[in-house]
């Protein structure tokens, strides 16, 4: 589980260099919307980071990697990520016009689909709070 | 429903993260159950209880509403 962690670190930096250097290396001109994917893979990069972090800092301490509130936590956020990224789908396919290629809208989709997964979890914890 | 969790923890000298690993959950959970944010399982105030040796009725304080 500990080499998981690592890994996911690793992978994490990794691909926030490889961010900062593909951005070094087209400096020149950057469209917006590829500026735009660029930030939100340095943001679901460090995100992933610091959270590995935790759980590493959580490992040290002998706690469980996960228990029945964070199951808890895991089905209600996962139902609200599934509905949410449906109509995130349906809104990408139906303004496709406004993006240059179906690459784009693909990558588009997979990176919102994990700030969306970032964000249920969010949410379905406060959820919590005002239950 | 509200708890004497924080309260018997105390009388126990328990920090947050010791009780949790005496009932195997996470430091987190114990926050949310000491806030009365969230209502454990059974299996999970049973063992709370245990660890205190108290009823569950004297550990989880049941409303009405």
């Amino acid at each position: 589980m500990k080499t998981k962690r690592a890994l996911l670190v690793i992978t994490g930096l990794a691909l926030f260099f490889s961010v900062g250097v593909l951005i070094y290396l087209q400096m020149t001109e950057i469209p917006t919307k590829i500026m735009l994917v660029y930030l939100l893979i340095g943001v679901l990069a460090i995100i992933s980071v610091l959270y590995a972090f935790k759980k590493m800092k959580e490992e040290k301490e002998g706690q469980p990697k996960e228990d029945e509130f964070t199951n808890h936590i895991k089905y209600k956020s996962g139902y609200y990520a599934y509905v949410a990224s449906m109509y995130m789908w349906l809104f990408l396919f139906l303004f496709r016009s406004y993006f240059p290629d179906i690459e784009t809208i693909v990558g588009g989709g997979v990176l919102l689909s994990g700030l969306i997964g970032f964000i249920s979890k969010t949410m379905a914890k406060r959820e919590i709070y005002e239950e | 429903m509200k708890n004497r969790i924080k309260e018997l923890r105390a009388r126990n000298n328990f920090t947050q993260l010791e009780l949790a690993q005496k009932v195997n959950v996470r430091r987190e959970t114990i926050v949310f159950l000491e806030k009365g944010k969230y209502n454990p399982s059974l299996k999970l105030a049973y063992d709370i209880s245990n660890l205190f040796k108290k009823k569950i009725e004297e550990v989880f304080l049941f409303d009405d509403d």
